[in-house]
């Protein structure tokens, strides 16, 4: 059979429609799908980046209270058993500076996402291309946020809670207990974004060079 | 039309007209690259939020039925990697939800064989079939998916030498 010929059987659809479209459930399917991807997303940004302001302003308050609060009536709250030192001060301050740090960081890199999908051309290998970047950046993001994200943010805390707890004037083991914990933490949330790079990104990133790599080479 | 100036309202009645005007475009796309009626339905829903979330790029440099198949064809590459088509078929959403109804037709079985073919391809080869098969100019393909048009010529040489080869051993 000669193409001619394929191309008539081809355009035999086109005069009986192989399907009919409910366009009101598809509008609203549309708009449903938008909302939850959008919403997750900015969800996902917005959480990171409020939690960020309010540790830091929590610090600073807290750095405030040791600074500018009566001393008479910090010595009556009966959580506090020791009086706080200058150090204590600038170990709050430094806290809440590394969690104001942290925000600016999500909200910047929220920002380099955005504009990630705006530089490429309207073909399939620009699509492709665009899919690449973003996946090379979410690579790329989980990598550096271990040391520029959850490395700064696990100092702030344990600034914060090496001041709480020596105002509570807690045993030495506790502090050992809360030192594991922490380092527990530190290693399961570095070993999930490890994990979400090599069973998830990188198998993507594969795919998508592989097909543009079938784009660009003839001879494939 | 610049992004991020266009009104919902507008973005809505364009998304409208396209989809009511170049909706046969979009099933042949949604029926090469989906093989049950599960299937279907999602990367028509996938099909649909791509090309409602591009209208306000859409800058009139090519066709708009160009720029549908590029749309449609990304997505349906992009619905194909996430392997989406092994779901569990119960999953099927019910008659007032599903976005797409397969209409009651005579079966023609050699389209039912020229689709089965095109669903062996590459997604690369697809593609080039289904721009092929409506017609479009080695031009207007390399355009859409951003490849050499002698690379296109050297494709489409080896596409049709293939589906003749096979419509000879049928």
């Amino acid at each position: 059979m000669e193409f001619s010929e394929l191309k008539m059987i081809w355009d035999s659809q086109n005069q009986e429609p192989l399907y009919a479209m409910n366009e009101a459930a598809l509008q609203g399917i549309v708009q449903r799908k938008n909302q939850e991807w959008n919403r997750c997303l900015s969800c996902c940004f917005t959480t990171e980046i409020t939690i960020g302001l309010v540790c830091g302003a929590l610090m600073v308050v807290c750095a405030g209270m040791a600074i500018f609060g009566d001393p008479a009536w910090l010595a009556a709250l009966p959580w506090i058993k020791i009086a706080p030192l200058r150090w204590d001060v600038f170990a709050l301050l430094a806290a809440g500076g590394i969690w104001f740090y942290y925000s600016a960081y999500m909200f910047l890199a929220r920002k380099r996402q955005q504009r990630r999908v705006e530089v490429f051309d309207s073909t399939l290998r620009g699509d492709l291309d665009r899919a690449l970047a973003e996946t090379d950046f979410q690579i790329a993001h989980a990598r550096s946020i271990v040391w520029w994200g959850l490395v700064p943010v696990w100092v702030a805390t344990s600034l914060w809670l090496a001041v709480f707890y020596r105002l509570l004037a807690m045993p030495a083991w506790s502090y050992v207990f809360i030192g594991a914990t922490m380092l527990g933490s530190f290693v399961v949330v570095v070993s999930g974004k490890q994990k979400s790079i090599t069973n998830r990104f990188e198998p993507r990133r594969r795919e998508l060079e592989s097909l543009r790599t079938k784009l660009a080479d003839p001879q494939r | 039309m610049d992004v991020g100036l266009m009104e919902v309202s507008e973005q809505s009645r364009v998304f409208d007209e396209w989809l009511s005007q170049h909706k046969g475009l979009l099933f042949k796309v949604v029926h090469a690259y989906g093989f049950t009626p599960h299937d279907r339905e999602d990367l028509f829903q996938e099909i649909a939020t791509q090309i409602w979330n591009s209208i306000p790029r859409f800058r009139g440099e090519s066709a708009v039925t160009t720029w549908l198949y590029r749309v449609a064809l990304n997505s349906a590459l992009a619905w194909s990697r996430k392997e989406r088509k092994h779901r569990d078929q119960s999953q099927l959403p019910n008659d007032d939800e599903r976005a797409l109804r397969e209409t009651p037709r005579i079966e023609d079985r050699r389209l039912g064989w020229l689709y089965d073919q095109i669903s062996q391809f590459d997604h690369v080869d697809r593609s080039l079939t289904l721009l092929l098969l409506d017609g479009y100019s080695y031009r207007e393909m390399a355009e859409t998916l951003g490849i050499s048009e002698s690379y296109v010529g050297v494709k489409i040489n080896r596409i049709k030498t293939h589906l003749r080869n096979l419509t000879k051993e049928e």
